[in-house]
């Protein structure tokens, strides 16, 4: 039993890895502003697909380690994955089972929201960084439409993985 | 079944979801110990610290990020034919004849930099205790306000804190903190950056701010009457003792005098990006 848990989690864990990798790799400038953060799409996956193997302790760790990737104030990345991961998994009764198509409309606010988390400039919040900057919202808008619009290959290619790899 | 394992359908062979979800209680610890940490990285930058420590343990994710350009490269020669190769061969022929061109042109620039390099010297300027390491970029974060350039670096080197780093298109940024192999750039159009300057023609000092990758940089609090003009380029001035003197930072493209405020709103074009750079100088002093 133990073994089999080890490998259940040693697949969940290396598409995380995956999605880091896939999320810390260098792209064109006009295209790094909008593709899409894999690793919180695949934090959410996994944590409605198993959430018993997969929950706050995971969406902490890996929102840790993007920060470090990622130069944003320490803490920022897990404070937002632990808070989505939250509300996915409360709400997931109602999430599971509706259309692909509404599951990300719904994916589109959450993760517009999220972008707008790293607006503040959490360093100088007298002299910092405006909500309504329009180049930040046009950004914003466009990484929750990347991330929305992946959200269905994603979930079908993860869910493939969970069926073939995962043993309950 | 164990307990909180979730049920398999018969059927299907889904999984039947009848377990709770996540206990609120534990959701508010994390919450709690999250805005903690960013607390004590805002106040006392922890989270620096961290970052330089972790950078050597995160190392191979960073190097596992380069297997797709390897694996595109590899694919590329693979599939490429005959043909095209001969074709490439061509190219490089004539890139080479080029390039012979341009190393003539050098050796008339090298006698120049001789030149410059004697009269630095009679001017008895003190470069001796200057050194320029070369660094390789390690990763580029895609943080767009407070982008993170990690560079690798030699443990036994005499990098400091504050060190200035180069590319041959100008500033680059200042390095912020020091692991064992790799160091972290706070870039010049970071918005926690502010870069002392003079104009090329005007010789107006002032103060340079990021404002983001990708963004054009702001000249901060300039007076109305400032005389800046657009496509003046400006350089470290040196005030500070942080950045050296005379770097080339950018160009000012924009400077509009809005009604709602005292003072110009001056836009400058950053010439260094380091997205398409790989490898980059630092000034180590």
């Amino acid at each position: 039993m133990q073994n089999k848990n080890f490998k259940n989690r040693l697949w969940i864990y290396s598409s995380l890895v995956f999605a880091i990798i896939l999320d810390t790799y260098l792209f064109p400038e006009a295209v790094m502003q909008w593709k899409p953060l894999l690793v919180l799409l695949t934090l959410i996956y996994w944590n409605m697909a198993l959430p018993d193997k997969v929950g706050i302790f995971e969406a902490l760790l890996f929102g840790l380690i993007m920060d470090l990737l990622n130069g944003s104030v320490f803490g920022l990345h897990g404070l937002l994955f632990v808070l989505i991961t939250y509300i996915c998994q409360r709400f997931f009764y109602q999430f599971r089972v509706s259309p692909i198509w509404q599951q990300s409309v719904i994916l589109f606010f959450l993760f517009f929201v999220f972008k707008m988390a790293f607006a503040f400039d959490f360093y100088d919040v007298t002299l910092g960084i405006y909500v309504s900057d329009s180049f930040y919202l046009l950004n914003a808008f466009g990484f929750a439409l990347v991330s929305s619009i992946f959200w269905t290959p994603l979930f079908y290619l993860l869910r493939e993985l969970r069926r073939r790899k995962i043993k309950l | 079944m164990l307990k909180r394992e979730h049920k398999v359908s018969n059927i299907s062979s889904e999984a039947i979801f009848a377990i709770p979800a996540m206990k609120p209680s534990r959701v508010v610890i994390a919450v709690i110990f999250c805005l903690f940490l960013m607390l004590t990285d805002v106040r006392y930058e922890s989270g620096s610290y961290l970052r330089s420590v972790s950078y050597d343990l995160i190392k191979p994710i960073t190097l596992l990020t380069r297997i797709p350009n390897y694996l595109f490269e590899v694919s590329t020669v693979f599939f490429t034919s005959r043909q095209s190769l001969e074709e490439k061969v061509e190219l490089l022929e004539r890139e080479n004849f080029k390039l012979e061109a341009i190393n003539n042109s050098l050796d008339k620039l090298s006698i120049d930099l001789h030149k410059i390099n004697s009269l630095r010297s009679s001017a008895n300027l003190d470069l001796d205790d200057e050194l320029f390491l070369i660094s390789k970029k390690n990763f580029l974060s895609s943080n767009e306000y407070q982008p993170l350039l990690v560079l690798d670096v030699d443990h036994d080197n005499n990098l400091k804190i504050n060190n200035a780093v180069l590319s041959e298109e100008g500033l680059v940024g200042r390095v912020t903190n020091l692991g064992f192999l790799s160091a972290e750039v706070m870039l010049v159009q970071d918005v926690r950056s502010s870069i002392p300057i003079i104009s090329s023609e005007s010789s107006l000092h002032a103060s340079l701010k990021g404002m983001g990758l990708g963004r054009k940089g702001e000249l901060n609090f300039i007076k109305k009457t400032a005389s800046f003009r657009e496509g003046e380029k400006l350089f470290t001035s040196g005030l500070g003792d942080v950045f050296p003197q005379g770097l080339l930072v950018g160009e000012i493209v924009s400077i509009s005098d809005p009604v709602d405020s005292e003072f110009l709103k001056i836009e400058i074009s950053f010439f260094s990006s380091p997205i398409n750079q790989d490898y980059f100088l630092i000034h180590a002093k």
